[in-house]
């Protein structure tokens, strides 16, 4: 029942290429936390609601709790791992620290793919707009308002860092 | 009885840090330690955990809300590939005792169920296999005979149940777990002489904590030593955490528990017994590490921490000038199929079961029954919240039935801040506070007359705003008399709550402190460190933090309650005060100075008066460590720098026996919330035009993580008054399951912005003066936003005695008000 | 929850696609942007044999107007329809409705295609089809037929292609310059499934109403265009009493509803309210604005 027919996929993480085999039903979350071991990626509702599972497949915000590996076939992948480290945060990153955007963490990584998304195509987004976007994920620590601080004063750092 | 009112001799605290000295760090605000690995995704939750040769498990849930178990067929599961092996409710009985359960006498409730479900989700089988979609394969395959027996869903007819209905008939013949009477002060006398009764029947439905993680564990069990290790994401593991040992049957020292980051918990992971003996069950009999993760179906409908679920006929007496002068309810609670903290929720209450108003005398008749759902845990206020809710909805109905002017009736009414410390006539003290300053402080920032005239304004429109107000208690730092005191009979009548802290400082002057209780979304660490750092001058960026698993770990009681920070602050200033003494020890002997003149300055220790001659702690540390040789010789200076510290709670009594618990949560937090709200008469929706929360938690360690707090419980809050409900049909069926119909509040829901105000009421009891503040904005929203819904419908003479109300719920009311029809 | 087992095959063309279908029939499903399938396969609420995975064949990916239609190739994923310049100049309602259509991340994958023949009865994109008089191309190894929106959505999350046919492409009548249009839409969430939903068209000639067309999502059934109001509006002249004829008459038509998140009473209300929103706001775009 099991032996379904593992199929082989070729995937970019983070810019890293990985070869796979792997059976057809494994979910783009377990294949990037458990597969390739990347667990930054979260699994919240499981079935698209929440958002805590977001990634980037081919630059596109996506719900990886609903996509399946075989889907990301040919294709990249990037994760809140492809962000900045502990001790050279990226401005979102740096934003979410300064604007207590966070606190239990969990939401957290698919609030900065979400938004490094949004900060791509529109790197000068208003409050309506972060606002308009943040309404894809569920943060149950925040109440959000933090959040969309730390997504404006990451614009103020990302032109900060530009100007330098 | 207790007597209602100001103390004259009030109980001796043992504050040593004063909340009124100049502080350096504390107060300040500092980024949180915590966040950059969870920015980076390195946090520590328990699914990241992966062990060699670890396998996954799932449970095979019943179908059933109440039904009988005749057999159990795993033929087809067990022989499935990549199956290790499949427990049932009665192989799990041979190897387990029940779970653990605080209420006396206990109910029995198994990690799997045996004989009987008495819930939908409950589990009843464990699946461990090679893989999470193989044992869910497998859970397909299982063949239970079920024998479905009556369900119970409405709470009123769980009071009157009878034979096959009863859950569990051995503790008698209805559905009733607890029925209680208390009588706090001259409630009969008081309604007697009133001059005025308000009466009300509120509708509290069933929410909960709902974290994006759920609960989980991964266990490892030792054949060589027979001992279990098990990683899980709940609190309480130095506290009661023996008793998974106990229902594992092994000694305690044989179950090492190991926390993980949790990925929020509003209560509901406060202590994860199923999880955790589900996990070391099945790491037992596969022989492997075992990772059972709830997925949300289980969250949902067998998380054991639902929470309150209840239905009040509330009373409420008046002087002819209108003071508050009794109160009376009459409440039954859904507790779900299981009773594992009894009435502990309703214990809550009865801390701050008169608000901030001094009202003399409380009547409370509890029903407490069993129904086919899951069962009640804790959810961020543990049943106060809902207190607060039947207090300002009954001050409200008060309001509008006198026509009163809201603020200037509070006002009249609250305990004013010279009379604290204040006893309550349930016992419990108030230990200090300032609720008109609170209310003046809303008022001013909400800027509530041009609200009122813009209110105007809009009606003469056709719309409606509405101006919410709410005066709220937060009961902060529990006494554990509150887990017994409401027991027919104590049973294991514990007494203490304590909080440690163990702090080493290497030889190179870095400090770790190690915590005894989990991260669960709040900041113990930043928390831990800022009093630290404040203690001895050092920069919190050279201290870092643990969390000790149980092996190594002091007593406990972790975050819940409010407590968390005050404990921590108490915990690690008692650490620091031993650390403190050694380190001038040592310094005086390295600068050849008298103690006393002595201080701490930016990281060092210094002669007073003298600049310049100090020696820094990472001095006085390689001494310590590793120059015994040129120190004195004196047995009690032993090598190294390192302290334990475990504080107690800061002020508690024994309760005196019916009729008065003592102190048992007195450290006052309060909030008041004005929010101002826009309601479309014709949808049924509610939007937010503003919103002004003022709360007081005495001193402020961190304001930033504090307004956290705030805007997190309070859009919490807005959820439960407007969108979250565990729905049941008639049969006990649950209605949503998943995040698709359970709806959580997304930024929409909430408003734009929550305007902030801090007043600050310090404790006279605890370090620094420190409140607790982590559950505040759930206690008070769902009454402030509720109140705004009405007062925008005022000119329709809409009254809203249930939560949440949805659109549909509140169009409803609309219609019956527009129709003439209802009430 | 995980997936239960399934075969799975990404068919390089259109045609391969089909002979596939042809192949597995019923006891296979398509997979497209997966933002429906892979929720339901996660809480195994169904188990097909075999997903046949045809997301990315880029010749049903497409916005074309031709000959006074928009055409729109089934696997068009949501945000580019929501971004199309022509389907806002030609079918504004489209564009109007998308602001509604579940959320961004979600409508980077989702498909027009897949959300048709999902046909929830929550959703936006069926009525809107239904409004504009729409139809469908369903291709199957054996044949191609036009499908007329009437015919197209049977019955809640049913349509009426078999098991080997395919929807390829949707077809919109490009809608007359200056015609009125609105969608409205009730959710206890923004973005989250409809409580219910409404959106119209007409057409104002010398303040007469042209070529009306009222529709309802009610969440639960599976009903469209409201004859009844449609009826008291058709050729009259615009007053704020006919709009509200019309509205009790789309209330009076509404089959009742209710479920988990509203009752009947309040689908019925809310069928006149956004029915008289949607017809003021038209008929303001129309060039005709209603005061009051």
């Amino acid at each position: 029942m099991t032996g379904m027919d593992e199929v082989e996929i070729n995937v970019t993480v983070n810019g890293r290429p990985f070869k796979r085999r792997v059976e057809p039903r494994l979910l783009l979350t377990d294949f990037v936390r458990h597969e390739i071991g990347l667990t930054g990626t979260h699994v919240g509702c499981e079935n698209g609601v929440c958002g805590a599972c977001t990634v980037l497949l081919d630059g596109l915000a996506t719900r990886a709790c609903c996509t399946l590996a075989v889907q990301a076939d040919g294709r990249r992948i990037e994760t809140v791992e492809s962000l900045g480290r502990v001790n050279n945060l990226s401005p979102l990153q740096r934003a979410f620290w300064e604007m207590h955007g966070l606190q239990c963490g969990y939401c957290t990584p698919g609030m900065l793919m979400l938004m490094t998304e949004l900060l791509r195509e529109n790197p000068h987004p208003d409050r309506d707009t972060i606002r308009a976007r943040l309404n894809d994920n569920i943060c149950r620590c925040t109440g959000y308002e933090d959040i969309v601080n730390s997504v404006e004063r990451a614009v103020e750092l990302m032109h900060a860092e530009q100007r330098r | 009885m207790a007597e209602a009112g100001k103390i004259l001799s009030p109980p001796a605290g043992r504050q040593k840090e004063r909340p009124d000295q100049r502080l350096n760090v504390i107060g300040t605000r500092m980024l949180r330690k915590e966040d950059p690995r969870f920015l980076v995704g390195r946090g520590h939750f328990i699914d990241d955990i992966e062990l060699p040769n670890m396998a996954h498990a799932a449970s095979l849930r019943s179908p059933h809300a109440h039904a009988r178990i005749k057999s159990i067929d795993a033929g087809a599961a067990r022989a499935l590939p990549g199956v290790v092996c499949v427990i049932t409710g009665a192989e799990a009985a041979q190897e387990t005792a029940p779970l653990p359960c605080f209420a006396n006498p206990s109910v029995e409730q198994r990690c799997l169920a045996l004989g009987k479900v008495r819930h939908f989700g409950e589990p009843v089988a464990l699946i461990v296999a090679d893989s999470r979609y193989i044992a869910e394969d497998a859970a397909a395959l299982i063949r239970v005979d079920y024998e479905p027996l009556p369900a119970v869903s409405d709470m009123m007819e769980a009071i009157n149940s009878r034979g096959d209905a009863v859950l569990h008939p051995e503790r008698g013949p209805d559905n009733v777990a607890e029925h209680r009477n208390y009588t706090f002060g001259p409630v009969e006398q008081e309604f007697a002489a009133a001059a005025h009764v308000v009466k009300r029947r509120l509708r509290w439905s069933r929410s909960g904590g709902q974290p994006l993680e759920t609960a989980g564990a991964v266990a490892s069990y030792d054949e060589g030593s027979g001992k279990f290790t098990i990683h899980v994401n709940g609190s309480m593991y130095n506290y009661i955490g023996f008793t998974i040992a106990t229902a594992l049957k092994v000694p305690s020292h044989q179950v090492n528990i190991v926390p993980a980051d949790a990925g929020g918990s509003f209560g509901s992971k406060l202590f994860l017994h199923k999880v955790s003996v589900l996990a070391a069950l099945g790491a037992r009999a596969s022989g492997r590490p075992v990772k059972y993760i709830e997925d949300r179906i289980d969250n949902i409908t067998a998380s054991d921490n639902h929470g309150s679920d209840r239905t009040y006929d509330v009373e409420l007496a008046l002087d002819a000038s209108h003071r508050m002068t009794a109160l009376r309810y009459r409440v039954v609670d859904d507790y779900g199929a299981y009773f594992q903290y009894g009435l502990g929720t309703h214990g809550n209450g009865f801390s701050q079961t008169v608000g901030p108003y001094r009202i003399r005398a409380v009547g409370a008749e509890i029903y407490a029954v069993f129904t086919n759902k899951c069962q009640q845990g804790a959810c961020r206020g543990f049943g106060s919240e809902v207190t607060n809710f039947m207090i300002e909805r009954i001050v409200d109905a008060a309001v509008d039935e006198l026509k009163l002017d809201p603020i200037a009736f509070r006002h009249d009414n609250f305990i004013q801040p010279d009379e604290f410390p204040y006893q309550i006539p349930t016992g419990n003290l108030y230990d200090s506070g300032n609720y008109p300053g609170a209310l003046d402080m809303a008022q001013q920032m909400l800027g509530y007359q041009d609200w009122r005239d813009k209110q105007q304004a809009a009606r003469t429109k056709g719309r409606y705003f509405g101006i919410g107000v709410a005066s709220c208690q937060e009961k902060g730092v529990f006494s554990a008399t509150e887990f017994w005191m409401l027991n027919r009979s104590p049973g294991f009548a514990l007494t203490s709550s304590p909080e440690s802290a163990s702090v080493k400082i290497d030889p190179t002057g870095k400090a770790v402190i190690s915590l005894h209780a989990p991260c669960w979304g709040n900041s113990p660490e930043t928390v831990a460190a800022m009093v630290l750092a404040e203690q001895l001058t050092m920069d919190p960026a050279d201290i870092s933090i643990t969390y000790s698993d149980t092996d190594h770990g002091l007593p406990g009681t972790g975050p819940g309650g409010s407590r968390y920070t005050v404990m921590i602050a108490g915990a690690v200033t008692g650490a620091a005060a031993i650390i403190k003494e050694k380190l001038t020890r040592i310094a005086g002997h390295m600068l050849e100075a008298a103690s006393h003149d002595l201080e701490f300055r930016q990281g060092k220790v210094g002669v007073k008066g003298a600049p310049g001659l100090e020696v820094s702690i990472a001095e006085i540390a390689m001494q310590a460590h590793f120059f015994r040789l040129s120190l004195p010789d004196d047995p009690t200076l032993t090598s190294g720098l390192d302290a334990s510290y475990t504080y107690d709670h800061p002020l508690a009594t024994l309760p005196k026996g019916e009729g008065d618990f003592g102190i048992f949560y007195p450290i006052m937090g309060h909030m008041c919330h004005m929010p101002v709200v826009e309601v479309d008469a014709e949808t049924g929706q509610v939007s937010f035009l503003d919103y002004v929360a003022v709360h007081d938690c005495g001193t402020m360690i961190n304001p930033m993580t504090v307004d956290g707090h705030v805007r997190g419980g309070t859009a919490q809050g807005i959820g439960t008054a407007l969108l979250e409900e565990f729905r049941y049909d008639s049969n006990g069926q649950p209605l949503n399951t998943s995040f698709t119909d359970y709806l959580l509040p997304r930024v929409g829901n909430v408003p734009p912005q929550v305007r902030i105000g801090h007043l600050v009421t310090p404790s006279p009891y605890t370090e620094y003066g420190v409140k607790g503040a982590g559950e505040g904005g759930r206690m008070v929203a769902p009454p402030a936003v509720i109140s705004a819904i009405e007062d925008a419908l005022r000119p329709l003479g809409v009254r809203i005695d249930t939560v949440p109300v949805t659109p549909s719920r509140l169009r409803a009311l609309i219609r019956e008000a527009q129709t003439g029809q209802g009430r | 929850m995980k997936p239960p087992v399934f075969d799975y095959e990404r068919p390089p063309t259109l045609r391969a696609a089909l002979e596939a279908l042809s192949r597995h029939g019923g006891k296979a499903k398509l997979l497209a942007g997966g933002q429906s399938l892979i929720p339901q396969l996660n809480l195994r609420l169904i188990s097909p044999a075999r997903l046949i995975d045809v997301s990315r064949l880029a010749e049903l990916q497409y916005i074309i107007e031709e000959y006074g239609h928009v055409r729109v190739g089934a696997l068009t994923t949501h945000n580019t329809i929501l971004r199309s310049p022509i389907v806002a100049a030609n079918c504004p309602i489209m564009t109007e409705a998308y602001a509604h259509v579940a959320n961004h991340s979600i409508r980077n994958h989702g498909t027009i295609g897949g959300n048709l023949c999902h046909n929830d009865p929550a959703f936006e994109m069926p009525l809107v089809v239904m409004l504009t008089g729409g139809t469908m191309i369903a291709r199957s190894a054996r044949s191609t037929r036009t499908i007329a929106a009437e015919r197209f959505f049977k019955a809640p999350y049913a349509t009426d292609l078999a098991a080997d046919e395919m929807l390829t492409e949707i077809r919109i009548p490009r809608l007359a310059p200056g015609h009125g249009y609105a969608f409205l839409e009730i959710s206890q969430r923004y973005g989250d499934r409809s409580l219910i939903a409404a959106g119209c068209l007409l057409t104002l000639r010398y303040g007469t109403c042209r070529d009306v067309r009222v529709g309802i999502r009610n969440a639960v059934h599976n009903v469209f265009r409201l004859g009844s109001a449609e009826a008291k509006l058709e050729g009259k002249t615009l007053s704020a009493a006919l709009i509200d004829a019309a509205a009790e008459a789309a209330a009076a038509e509404l089959t009742p509803a209710g479920d988990l998140h509203a009752d009947e009473a309040y689908r019925r209300d809310l069928a006149a309210t956004l029915t008289r929103r949607v017809l003021r706001i038209a008929c303001a775009r129309a060039g005709q604005p209603l005061d009051g």
